[in-house]
């Protein structure tokens, strides 16, 4: 360094090109016009004696601060001309001399078992003074500014070699030889050929030079640029290509870890546990869709696509991290390099283990794409995922069937009770019917849900429908025949394909579930609800529609799918109004102001509902509706074998007549029926009440069920194929006679059935249970009554209940009966127990009481200040308890 | 004091492996009527059952532990007795069951009756029955709402769902390559993952909805096995928020491919009401009301089929005990005038239960020596008295005679404060007062006619700090209790509330709280015995 010219003074500066010509001595102040003409090399030299030194050289200075003649040996990487402060600045690093290294640190590096023996302090330093040569420096990666004025001389510094070899000559004060790059607290010694390395340096800028040094120390980290410095390639080289390799391979069938690895990248400047995450799912979907392997040639185009996209993220991925890796460094390793760096693999693995646990992915699928245009055409993408979970589902089937080894009796009635569940889709009811009478009385909703449905498909708009009806008038199943349809049509290639997605609110465990349960059947992929909704979002928003496919979503339930937020209804609806959505959402649900009621204008201002009101069933098409399950069943032949009671049923005429001429021995013919008035009178019943066609078909079947059990009471017949000889039913035979003259046995479900299935759903039979409770239970009840006849209250105190039921007791007691039993019921007068302040089975019939239903207690500590109140309909209790002879008289 | 306390302190009867009781410890008191015969005869009975066991014929032992096992229904299903009364309801469950599992139907039904009804009984019954012939053909998902939340529910139904599939097909897998095993375990492992998952997986197993039907040609001998769901207190599912278990269970019995049959338990009649529309409208409404007891000839019938297990079903050996026992049993149940008559007349006027029947005659049954011995036990019935005595020993008579004159004394007072003031709302302060009042007027009757002896005849006079502890004894008894204290805490909230409760009710000063009494004044006068001190005060 020096400061003015007289400093300077017995130095001159001579400035070269790269070819090693002087460009001129003493022109420092044009720098900037020459810069076109390479790297300058300016050089020092003493004019005395002509010593002259650059960057790349080794000099000896004198230390600055003791005058003791203590010299060090410098690095020069920098020579400054011009600066703020002074003329010339020398830069350089100096080398470590033998005793400023740290004993300790040295033999942790070299000779790790050195240090397991316990000696005293000092011992090291001894041990190292003995073993080093006095001339070996160590080189340090520290900045010094030197000044000119303490220069010794030129340092020689070699290599081991050479230092070893006895031929070379040496001059004792200023040769040296170097075999370690370490830290400047003689720490992390690291390898180093400083010939080589003044080559390197000299055509380098100081920046580089200094980055250069470092990835020497640490190899691993990587500097911004990457010429020549080989330690640094391997690095990077050794990181990058197995994974490279391993995607590689993965990617003949896995869409999913691309895509993941591939968002990887963008987020990468997030929070490190962030990427790590993504990384442990790479791996677990991976191994998923190895096994899930499913080798389909016409996805390969779109796969290799992605492989190639993926490799090139990889790419910049290393990139990144680059150059947050040494800018860190840059800061710091001056003062104290830090080991974190170092260390950083570890902790990924860390946390890779810690969240071993997670199931589901969270990137949402609208953060793995930079621009749109990136978004692949996911019209084929969707179906894929589809198989592997089916195929998981199948097996699981499987596991749940069983061999039919045991003999079925099918009696005359199975068929007719197969038919009667409420929900058999089309092809099981009918096999060639016509549409109309599969839905009766839904032909208008059918036409107008179809319909906007329909275009909305075709003109590849959004659209929303909304179903309201109350349970059992059909509305699933209407949608679903749409659905059915529809499809048909696109089997015809009247529509583009679409995607059919059912979301039933009662079937998830939480509303939030449904983004999981949708996004799941467009991609195939799981994510956690939030990257699930998020995704949709994008999905809906953004992704242009040529890009995918039409989805229509069944929404049932979907007052089931309201949560706190309300967001999940809110942005079903709202999907529908982007232009880009190509979403068709079906809501269902039982009232019609329900996006009204829970979202208020919000969403009926914006959306042009298609809305759709079902209503109950008429009687008549109740009727309708049992008479077409029953088609092909009411009135048919059925060949019956009378040992057990098994059935087959005459199909056609044709096998009718070839059999009837020679009937086998134990084989009769059954006629099976269901009156007219039957049928009239349950589909009558239900209509006036709900409407709910589900229920007409179960008081049909229930009737049907009353019938076959009688009629195999009748015949002995069990289940199972053993006849039980039981005969005590003497009813008639139904005889009748058919065409042929014949005599056929008939078997007809009638009336009385229909009624006793009716009433046993409209029975509460809390009358019938009262009164067959025990005494003090009804005395309780009757008292209960007594109080609130006197004081109008429904409610009363157990307390007041307790003085009651004595009352009743003692006001009556010339009756012999009540006498009697108030004597047990308090323990009075027994000779070992005093009387009792309660009746016995006190708290047994309260219990009683309250768990049937019949009553409900304030839950108070104090018993006597409790109320009580009825839970059924006074005049059931009071009916009750008149049908007791005893209280009936109180 | 502690009356609770003893009772719970039950005796054992040493030689006793089969001496089962169920709900109620026993012990025998302590009765002093040195006329009765029979009684010191129960007392012999003990004390010999006290000497060694070998002393019982080992004939009889059988018999007795055969007997035993008869009444609490935990013989064999042949051995089992169905009680006449129940005939009807069992042939509907069984029929249910045949037609779910070997026809292979769905069904839903649900049995309402109460606490000791028979209704799990009778359900078990049949399926063990079944599971003779049928084992392949069903799994059965046992599920108590008192123990599952719904949430718990679906787990647990998962995980039976697993153990009884992998039961079931155990042996072929273990031979299947581990390596296959692995892999299978991974993909069709139904109760893990999250709860979410889990239900999925659950739905998407039983349920043809969720899936579509790819290969409907299967062959015919192929069938599915039918799932079994019983639900004890079903009532707990059809709680007031989403019945989403019920909603998909009921939703599943019409849809599923795979045969599903859910029974229901529970005591509610009004279990229909509980159930939300859109489930009723699922269920098919099918209500099987457990049968009661009509009138008393058919309840001692039936205690008369309690007391004789089925005839043959014992070894030849017994065979004479088992006949003799069923013949005095009979005899002794159309007797009116018989001791066994009475009880059963008392037990139907007042429980008409037969488990408390069955609690009140296991002690009898189980300390019978021999047969003659436990023939007149059964003849006199002094031990099933014993058992009803000493279940009163819980009652509030019992606890007032246990306690001690002090005690009895605060009790008075607070009652008669309780009754002088107006909300019958007593304190601390006041009940003092009425104390210090009581026993004042007593020690001024006493007569002060030599002035050294006096303060022997006198009653002390408790400070007021004594009597404090006094106070919380009576309220540990609930004899006195907080005003609006919440009793047994159904639910979370409910605890929440009271906990509020108490935190706002402790900032009132000791002395000022609110107390209300369990007892009145005029019940204390008839439990007070005449002889004591206090008993003028028992009115005001």
């Amino acid at each position: 360094m020096a400061k003015s010219n007289k400093e300077l003074e017995g130095w001159e500066i001579i400035t070269k090109d790269q070819n090693g010509n002087i460009i001129g001595d003493d022109d420092t102040h044009s720098r900037r016009s020459r810069r076109g003409r390479g790297i300058e090399r300016h050089y020092l030299r003493r004019k005395s004696d002509a010593v002259q030194f650059g960057c790349g050289d080794n000099v000896i200075f004198r230390d600055a601060s003791d005058n003791d003649g203590e010299v060090t040996v410098y690095f020069i990487f920098d020579i400054r001309l011009n600066t703020l402060n002074n003329l010339v600045e020398v830069w350089a690093f100096n080398y470590l001399k033998w005793h400023e290294l740290d004993a300790e640190l040295y033999y942790k590096q070299f000779h790790p078992k050195v240090l397991e023996s316990t000696e005293p302090e000092g011992h090291f330093a001894k041990l190292l003074e003995d073993e080093l040569d006095k001339k070996e420096l160590f080189f340090a990666l520290q900045h010094n500014e030197l000044q000119l004025t303490d220069f010794v001389s030129l340092a020689n510094i070699m290599d081991m070699g050479s230092w070893i070899d006895p031929k070379t000559k040496k001059n004792a004060s200023t040769d040296f030889f170097v075999r370690y790059i370490c830290l400047p607290d003689g720490s992390h010694f690291v390898p180093i050929d400083m010939a080589v390395e003044k080559e390197t340096v000299q055509n380098m800028k100081p920046k580089e030079a200094e980055e250069h040094f470092k990835d020497i120390l640490f190899p691993q980290s990587k500097s911004s640029n990457n010429i020549k410095s080989t330690g640094k390639k391997k690095g990077t080289v050794s990181k990058g290509q197995p994974q490279l390799k391993k995607i590689k391979i993965e990617s003949d069938s896995s869409f999913e870890s691309e895509f993941d690895s591939g968002e990887d990248e963008d987020d990468n400047s997030d929070a490190i546990d962030d990427s790590e995450v993504v990384d442990y799912e790479d791996e677990e979907d991976a191994d998923e869709d190895l096994s899930e392997n499913a080798d389909d040639e016409s996805e390969n185009q779109d796969i290799s696509d992605v492989v190639e996209e993926e490799e090139k993220s990889i790419r910049k991925r290393r990139g990144r991290p680059k150059k947050i890796k040494s800018d860190t460094p840059t800061l710091k390793v001056p003062h104290a390099p830090k080991t974190v760096k170092v260390k950083a693999p570890m902790i990924r693995k860390f946390t890779k283990k810690n969240v071993a646990r997670a199931k589901k992915k969270y990137t949402p699928f609208s953060k793995r794409y930079k621009s749109i245009k990136d978004v692949p055409d996911l019209t084929k993408l969707a179906e894929f995922n589809q198989k592997s979970t089916e195929a998981i589902f199948h097996e699981l089937e499987t596991k749940l069937n069983t061999t039919k080894k045991h003999k079925i009796v099918e009696t005359i009635f199975s068929k007719v009770k197969k038919q009667l569940y409420s929900s058999h889709g089309k092809e099981e009811i009918v096999k060639a019917g016509n549409f109309d009478d599969y839905l009766p009385a839904r032909e208008n909703e059918f036409a107008s849900i179809y319909l906007s449905v329909y275009s909305a498909i075709e003109s590849g708009s959004a659209t929303t429908v909304y179903v309201a009806g109350t349970p059992g008038v059909g509305k699933t199943l209407t949608v679903r025949e749409v659905i059915r349809e529809l499809q048909y049509s696109v089997q015809q290639e009247e529509l583009p394909v679409f995607h059919y997605v059912e979301i039933n609110g009662l079937k998830m465990v939480k509303p939030t579930d449904s983004y999981e349960v949708l996004w799941n059947r467009i991609s195939g992929e799981r994510l956690t609800w939030g990257a699930a909704m998020e995704s949709l979002e994008f999905y809906f928003s953004k992704v242009p529609k040529v890009k995918k496919r039409p989805i229509v979503v069944l929404l049932d339930e979907l007052d089931a799918l309201i949560n706190k937020n309300q967001d999940i209804m809110y942005n079903f609806f709202n999907w529908t109004t982007y232009e880009n959505a190509n979403l068709i959402v079906i809501a269902v649900a039982n009232t019609m102001d329900l996006p009204e009621r829970q979202l208020g204008n919000k969403v009926s201002s914006r959306i042009g509902f298609t809305r759709i009101m079902f209503s109950g069933y008429t009687h008549e098409e109740l009727k309708n509706i049992i008479d077409f399950r029953l088609q092909g069943l009411n009135n048919s032949y059925f060949y019956v074998d009378t040992r057990t009671g098994s059935a087959h049923l005459i199909e056609n005429a044709d096998e009718e007549q070839d059999i009837e001429n020679k009937l086998p021995p134990g084989i009769k013919r059954v006629r099976l029926k269901m009156s007219t008035d039957a049928i009239e009178i349950a589909s009558r019943k239900v209509a006036s009440v709900s409407g709910d066609a589900r229920r007409a078909l179960k008081v049909c079947k229930r009737a049907v069920e009353i019938a076959e059990q009688r009629y195999m009471a009748k015949h002995g017949y069990a289940y199972d194929g053993q006849k039980i000889v039981d005969g005590d039913d003497d009813t008639p035979e139904e005889k009748e006679t058919d065409v042929d003259g014949n005599e056929v046995e008939a078997q007809t479900v009638q009336i009385s059935h229909i009624m006793k299935a009716l009433n046993e759903t409209i029975n509460t039979n809390s009358t019938t249970f009262i009164t067959r409770l025990s005494f003090t239970a009804k005395l309780f009840l009757h008292a209960l009554l007594n109080l609130a006849k006197k004081t109008g209250l429904q409610e009363q105190s157990l307390g007041d209940v307790v003085d009651e039921i004595k009352l009743v007791l003692d006001v009556n007691g010339n009756n012999k009966f009540i006498l009697g039993i108030a004597e047990a019921l308090y323990q009075k007068g027994g000779a070992n127990v005093s009387e009792q302040l309660r009746i016995i089975s006190w708290d047994f019939v309260m219990g009683q009481l309250i768990e049937a239903g019949v009553l409900i207690r304030q839950n108070m500590k104090n018993e006597r200040i409790s109320c009580v109140r009825l839970n059924i309909s006074e005049e059931d209790v009071l009916r009750a308890i008149e049908q007791d002879e005893t209280l009936k008289g109180l | 004091m502690d009356s609770a306390a003893i009772v719970d302190d039950a005796i054992v009867i040493e030689d006793n492996e089969d001496f089962v009781v169920e709900e109620n410890s026993i012990k025998l008191l302590p009765i002093k009527r040195s006329a009765d015969d029979g009684l010191n005869h129960a007392h012999v009975s003990v004390k010999k059952s006290k000497s060694t066991y070998n002393d019982v014929e080992s004939g009889f032992r059988l018999f007795r532990k055969h007997l035993m096992r008869h009444l609490n229904h935990s013989l064999q299903a042949e051995q089992t007795r169905i009680f006449k009364y129940l005939t009807d309801t069992k042939e509907e469950i069984s029929r249910v069951l045949k037609q779910s599992i070997i026809q292979k139907e769905s069904h839903s039904i649900i049995m309402v009756g109460p606490r000791n009804s028979y209704k799990s009984f009778l359900i078990d019954h049949e399926l063990r029955l079944l599971s003779k012939n049928y084992k392949n053909q069903f799994i059965t998902v046992k599920l108590n709402g008192f123990i599952h939340s719904e949430n718990a529910a679906i787990n647990g139904i998962a995980a039976q769902l697993q153990t009884q599939l992998e039961e079931l097909q155990g042996t072929e897998q273990t031979l299947a390559e581990p390596v296959l095993k692995e892999q299978d375990a991974i993909n069709t492992d139904i109760s893990s993952g999250s709860l979410t998952e889990v239900f999925e997986k659950i739905l998407r197993l039983l349920d043809s909805a969720a899936t579509k039907t790819n290969n409907v040609n299967k062959s015919n001998n192929d069938t599915k096995i039918t799932v079994l769901f019983v639900f004890d207190e079903i009532d707990t599912f059809a709680g007031p928020v989403r019945q989403t278990l019920l909603y998909n269970l009921f939703d599943m019995v019409e849809h599923a491919r795979v045969p599903v049959c859910i029974f229901g338990n529970t005591t509610k009649l009004n279990i229909l009401e509980y159930l939300e529309k859109r489930v009723k409208s699922r269920f098919s409404q099918r209500i099987v009301y457990m049968p009661q007891l009509k009138d008393l000839d058919e309840f001692a019938n039936t205690v008369a089929e309690l007391l004789s297990p089925l005839p043959a079903s014992l070894e030849n050996d017994n065979e004479q005990y088992l006949s003799q026992w069923n013949n005095l049993i009979s005899e002794l149940v159309k007797d009116e005038k018989s001791n066994l008559f009475n009880q059963i007349r008392l037990n139907y006027d007042t429980f008409k239960s037969l488990a408390t029947f069955k609690n009140s005659i296991i002690p009898l049954i189980g300390s019978g020596q021999n047969f003659e011995d436990l023939k007149l036990s059964m003849l006199s019935c002094k031990l099933i008295e014993g058992y009803h005595l000493n279940q009163l020993q819980n009652g509030l008579t019992s606890t007032i005679r246990s306690l001690s004159d002090l005690e009895l004394a605060v009790l008075i007072a607070a009652a008669r404060v309780s009754l002088k003031s107006k909300d019958e709302m007593i304190n601390f302060n006041l009940t003092y007062v009425e104390y210090k009042e009581m026993i004042k007027s007593i020690n001024a009757k006493v007569p002060t006619s030599s002035n050294l002896t006096t303060n022997r005849h006198l009653i002390k006079l408790w400070e007021k700090d004594d009597v404090k502890n006094v106070w919380e004894t009576l309220q540990g008894f609930t004899f006195i209790t907080e005003k609006g204290a919440i009793g047994i805490r159904e639910s979370a909230i409910a605890a929440f509330y009271a906990s509020n409760y108490q935190f706002h009710g402790s900032t009132i000063p000791f002395d000022l709280r609110l107390y209300q009494m369990q007892v009145t004044l005029k019940e204390l006068r008839t439990v007070v015995p005449r002889s004591s001190m206090y008993y003028t005060w028992t009115q005001l």
